[in-house]
């Protein structure tokens, strides 16, 4: 377009015309739903960061400059949840990469059996993770929950665990995110072991490779450039999760499983309604912002480590 | 990922085969038996720990309350059925499972229209504002306020006086689709060119090109973002909650299974929580069942491009 | 011919459109499914008005789960019985009530009359004219009867009336009988060390059998101390919330003693397993079950609770009032009114909402039958006078209304004015569990709290979100409204 500008002749200008209004009348219907549901919220919270506002019925919206900002920085519960976040992130991340992993290596052929197991294991990745939630909490509950019991009765524990207690709670909600996430990152592994050719396999097997100097010498290098999106996923995924949380500990106790985009959340919307507590608006638009800033400069860390930025999309 | 790319590998690795791999190196067979029995026991042990809680859920689902929290067997001693009459009828279930049922239809075709017809354009024309475009798109991706986005979004709704509906919660479910806009995008620029200027040269118009040629053609990716978009909106929580809070007839199930938790006598009433935990996953366990190649295979597609 | 052009260009667009729809024929009509759906629905009410001889639908929500069953099956009588067609529906939301209701009253979907839930809630939309000044319906006789619960400042403001109190509520300690004979606690404990003692006592005897000393459901730190140390320490230390309505300021830093207290009673040695994830629910099943010595808790709902939730016999408990550090009583404790119900004075059907809480709520059948099922302590006379309260009343003397020691009380400024008053960092709850679940030090984190209450306080002052609240002569052995 932009080396024609100087021929435009008006019947070429209509036809450009006419070719920009048909793009856009196929552009319209997700153009209205991303302005409405991605964009406007955006500018809606980059404004009221400014602001203190507890919603209706409380009075109109109070300017208040850079205030809730500062107080993010000032904010100790804050930046315990975000370093909670990468707690929980970290520790789903060097649990499932590996058993991802394995599982992907020994299910990745076409054999009998193989396909059904994928299956199976993929199976948590489609359910809705605050129903398992719910169902979790029945299991992990430390005064009747079957987990305990099962351990009881097998005698690896003689006293019950506080599964979600706050020595506990982290590391089952990690338990619970494998669980949740383990086939997802198998496929995307058998994705990458795939693109090895078996040929490629076969023929270091001929060369008299073992199985772990196949897997070190051979497949992990190939898996270089799945390796780095799987990992992108990873770290943008700890970032998100956010419902296992809510239904399973609520963050507690006392803030040991909060995590950074529900703390944000918790200013929006109070989870613990029974007695007054109300929204700060301003205050968590304040800290969604900068708990966005802390996940996208990580990623674009990530990003420019794993020398992928021409490859966004 | 291209075979190009694919053909320097293979060079890179005989390579690195040459240098690096120790040859003639033998393994004895007991070994081998012993990574057999490893192997079977690992997976094994990862089949038991993802199927135990989906097990205990539907099992559950059929046990009496006291057999749930004392203690019982694994499986029910007396099959239950009742409970999920009473989920159904008294929980009022049977209008939970509509709205679910309504809801993630309407998103997964919205989705589906939408994303096809938008990624088809941007791959095919140029247009006035295409690079602003892309990059907000781009951006989008990248920032992550989180849920917070509700509050706007139902706000907006409000305005527009569509929260008092499922079509607002369908708006707010099907959402901008960034992502899935790109899947689309991809796929659309891996059709050639070619059957689009030959159909056009046979008089068919734009509109004629996207419904003839590459809508049929892009039926995988398609079925890849309908299969998510249907899973996401069925399985969604947070948005579901805040969109229906004012509204409870419009809860969906998941919410609803989330609220027996504090129902009435729900703390005492696990068979309950069970029943409706089971009525909420068995219908996407159904859909999994038949198509959990194209899941696996879609997550893949998705993985790769995005 | 620009113009043609440009409605040649426009119809193209919507043919793609149209065309479109015909492509995604199921979509449109999946689109249109839902709208019919939503339509039906929203408009199900409208259609009841005026389809079957002008049903009205009167919408009732409400929190309370303890009376559910009782007020229903009132609620299904009128129902059956009334003949002015009205149909009522009643709602119930559990936790995130006060959330609901807030989305409700900004999306238009406010439902004509609701539970009073507190003060809070209250105030945030009085002044927007959403509660209905109930004189505007009451005879001459309703006036009369209700007079002794009309309290200006609490529910009557410039001679207008928002809500009628029922019934009592204030929080006691709940203990199981039986445990207490099995490990020879001869009687509730009186004092808070007490409470610590008798609470290892059973832990460390009984615990291999899972019965452990205390339990409080600390799952929301908020929902746990609002119906325990909160309400001791008012009596201890005469300020409700940390509140001086003489000084008009906060000071926590008496509440050390009691806290560290509490972080024993909540340690392994004392609680029941499990206290910082669970629910007051749960809880109660878990006491019925025998398996925790004590908690403390609402007075209003544990007898209906283990008559009807979660059976137990009621021979096996009792309660007592909450113990203080040392046994101190500096003050009183707050008693609240139950039972009160808001009508939505914007409701088109405000009228008819009058006419149905009269009927089904301020009738004295109802009352009595509340009261004698255990689902509250009438605090009406006429009530009282008539109603043959159940075993547990007779026999509970701690789960009445204690003139002596409980008392209501004016509300501190973080509950006037709570939006208006932003507390930077965590909230009192939340300050007290870092204490108790954290290892937070005592003195320094109610200091701190102190400071940043105070501070949050002058600056609603300042900013106009709040006004000063102070009650020169307060005295906490006989408090004033204002």
């Amino acid at each position: 377009m932009k080396g024609q500008k100087r021929a435009i002749r008006p019947a070429q200008r209509k036809k450009i015309l006419i070719g920009n209004l048909q793009a856009y009348s196929f552009l319209l219907p997700n153009l209205i739903l991303f302005t409405a549901c991605s964009l406007y919220p955006v500018i809606w919270t980059l404004k009221y960061v400014f602001f203190q506002y507890g919603g209706y019925g409380t009075g109109e919206p109070l300017f208040v400059g850079w205030e809730n900002l500062a107080r993010v920085f000032r904010d100790r519960v804050y930046w315990e949840s975000v370093l909670h976040t990468f707690t929980y992130g970290f520790g789903k991340l060097i649990l499932i990469l590996p058993i991802a992993f394995f599982l992907a290596l020994l299910l990745n052929q076409q054999k009998k059996g193989n396909g059904l197991t994928q299956s199976i294991i993929f199976l948590p990745t489609i359910m809705s993770s605050a129903v398992m939630g719910l169902v979790f909490y029945l299991l992990f509950n430390a005064y009747n929950g079957e987990i305990n019991k099962y351990l009881m009765e097998a005698h690896i524990i003689s006293q019950p665990i506080n599964w979600l207690g706050k020595e506990h709670a982290m590391k089952t909600l990690v338990i619970t995110a494998v669980w949740g996430g383990v086939g997802n990152y198998m496929v995307y592994f058998i994705a990458g072991i795939q693109q090895v050719s078996t040929d490629v396999i076969e023929s270091a097997k001929i060369d008299g490779a073992g199985r772990l100097q196949s897997i070190w010498y051979i497949i992990l290098p190939m898996l270089g450039p799945i390796l780095k999106i799987i990992l992108m996923l990873a770290i943008t995924s700890a970032f998100n999760d956010i419902t296992n949380v809510m239904v399973l500990t609520e963050g507690g106790p006392n803030n040991a499983t909060m995590v950074m985009s529900l703390y944000g959340y918790e200013y929006f919307f109070p989870i613990s309604a029974t007695q007054a507590s109300v929204p700060q608006y301003g205050y968590g638009a304040a800290v969604s912002v900068v708990s966005a800033l802390i996940a996208g400069v990580i990623t674009v860390v990530y990003l420019k480590i794993s020398r992928r930025l021409d490859d966004i999309y | 990922m291209t075979g190009g790319n694919n053909g320097r590998r293979k060079e890179i690795l005989q390579e690195r085969k040459e240098n690096r791999m120790p040859r003639k190196h033998r393994h004895i067979s007991g070994a081998d038996a012993a990574a057999g029995i490893g192997k079977w026991i690992f997976i094994g042990i990862m089949v038991v720990f993802t199927l135990y809680p989906i097990l205990y859920t539907i099992l559950g689902a059929f046990k009496t309350n006291a057999e749930l929290t004392q203690g019982g067997h694994f499986l029910p001693s007396e099959w239950h059925f009742e409970n999920f009459y009473q989920a159904f009828v008294e929980a009022d279930f049977i209008r939970y499972t509509g709205n679910s049922i309504l809801v993630s239809t309407a998103v997964t075709l919205l989705a589906v229209v939408t994303c096809s017809m938008a990624g088809f354009i941007l791959a095919r024309r140029t247009f006035f504002g295409k690079k602003l475009l892309l990059s907000l798109y781009t951006a989008m991706m990248f920032v992550s306020l989180g849920s917070v986005t509700l509050y706007p979004i139902y706000e907006l709704l409000q305005g527009l006086k569509i929260n008092k509906s499922l079509v607002g919660l369908v708006i707010a479910l099907t959402g901008g689709q960034a992502a899935n806009v790109f899947l689309v995008m991809g796929f659309t620029r891996s059709i050639p060119k070619e059957l689009d200027e030959a159909a056009i040269m046979d008089g068919c118009s734009l509109y004629g090109v996207y419904r003839r040629i590459v809508v049929p053609l892009s039926k995988p990716i398609l079925a890849v973002v309908a299969l998510f978009a249907f899973r996401n909106s069925w399985n969604d929580y947070i948005t579901s909650l805040i969109m229906t809070i004012a509204v409870p007839r419009l809860q969906t199930l998941t919410v609803a299974v989330v609220q027996l938790k504090y129902s009435v006598n729900a703390a005492a009433e696990w068979h309950i929580m069970l029943a409706g935990a089971s009525i909420a996953i068995l219908p996407i366990l159904l859909v999994y069942t038949l198509a959990h190649r194209q899941f696996i295979a879609g997550l893949t597609a998705g993985a790769v491009k995005g | 011919m620009r113009w043609k052009r440009k409605a040649a260009a426009l119809t193209a667009g919507m043919m793609a459109f149209s065309m479109l729809a015909g492509c995604g024929a199921e979509e449109a009509k999946e689109t249109a499914a839902v709208s019919a759906e939503e339509s039906s629905v929203n408009t199900g009410q409208a259609q009841e008005e005026n389809g079957n001889g002008e049903k009205t639908v009167i919408n009732i929500w409400s929190k309370d789960r303890h009376d559910a069953a009782y007020v229903q099956e009132k609620i299904d009588e009128y129902n059956a019985s009334n003949t002015d067609n009205i149909e009522v529906k009643y709602t119930l939301y559990t936790d995130n009530f006060t959330q609901a209701v807030d989305m409700a009253i900004q999306s238009d979907e406010m439902p004509d009359m609701l539970t009073y839930v507190n003060a809070t809630e209250f105030n945030k939309y009085v002044d927007d004219g959403w509660w209905l000044d109930l004189y505007e319906y009451m005879d001459d006789d309703m006036k009369e009867y209700f007079k002794d619960v009309i309290i200006p400042g609490y529910n009557e403001f410039d001679g207008k009336l928002y809500f009628i109190p029922t019934s009592g509520t204030t929080c006691r300690l709940f203990y199981n009988k039986e445990i207490f004979e099995r490990v020879g606690i001869e009687h509730p404990p009186e004092t808070l060390e007490e409470l610590v003692e008798d609470a290892k006592q059973i832990t460390s005897q009984l615990s291999q059998e899972g019965i452990y000393g205390f339990a409080e459901s600390m799952k929301s730190a908020n929902s746990g101390l609002s119906r325990s140390m909160i309400v001791g320490l008012q009596r201890e230390t005469g300020k409700p919330y940390g509140y001086d309505f003489e000084k008009g300021e906060y000071d926590f830093t008496d509440w050390a003693d009691t806290l560290k207290l509490w972080t024993e009673l909540l340690s392994d040695e004392c609680a029941f397993p499990g206290c910082e994830s669970l629910d007051i629910d749960p809880l109660r099943t878990q006491f019925a079950a025998g398996k925790i010595g004590m908690y403390m808790s609402y007075s209003h709902a544990e007898p209906g609770v283990y008559e009807n939730q979660f059976p137990m016999d009621s021979s096996k408990w009792d309660c007592a009032p909450i113990p203080t550090v040392g046994g101190k009583e500096n003050g009183k404790q707050y008693y609240e009114g139950t039972g009160g119900y808001l009508i939505n004075a914007k409701s088109p059907n405000a009228e008819k909402t009058f006419q149905v809480y009269k009927e089904i709520f301020a009738n004295e059948e109802y009352l009595v039958g509340y009261y004698e099922g255990g689902f509250g302590v009438s605090i009406i006379p006429a009530v009282q006078e008539k109603a043959e309260p159940g075993e547990d009343f007779k026999n509970k003397e701690w789960l009445l209304i204690h003139p002596e020691m409980d008392a209501m009380l004016p509300k501190a400024p973080h509950e006037a004015f709570v939006s208006g008053m932003v507390v930077e960092g965590e909230d009192l709850f939340k300050t007290c569990e870092s204490i108790y679940y954290g290892g937070a030090d005592v003195e320094s984190t109610l200091q701190d709290l102190t400071d940043r209450y105070n501070a949050a306080y002058q600056n609603a002052i300042e900013n106009g979100t709040g006004y000063e609240i102070r009650i020169p002569d307060y005295d906490p052995m006989n408090p004033t409204m204002n």
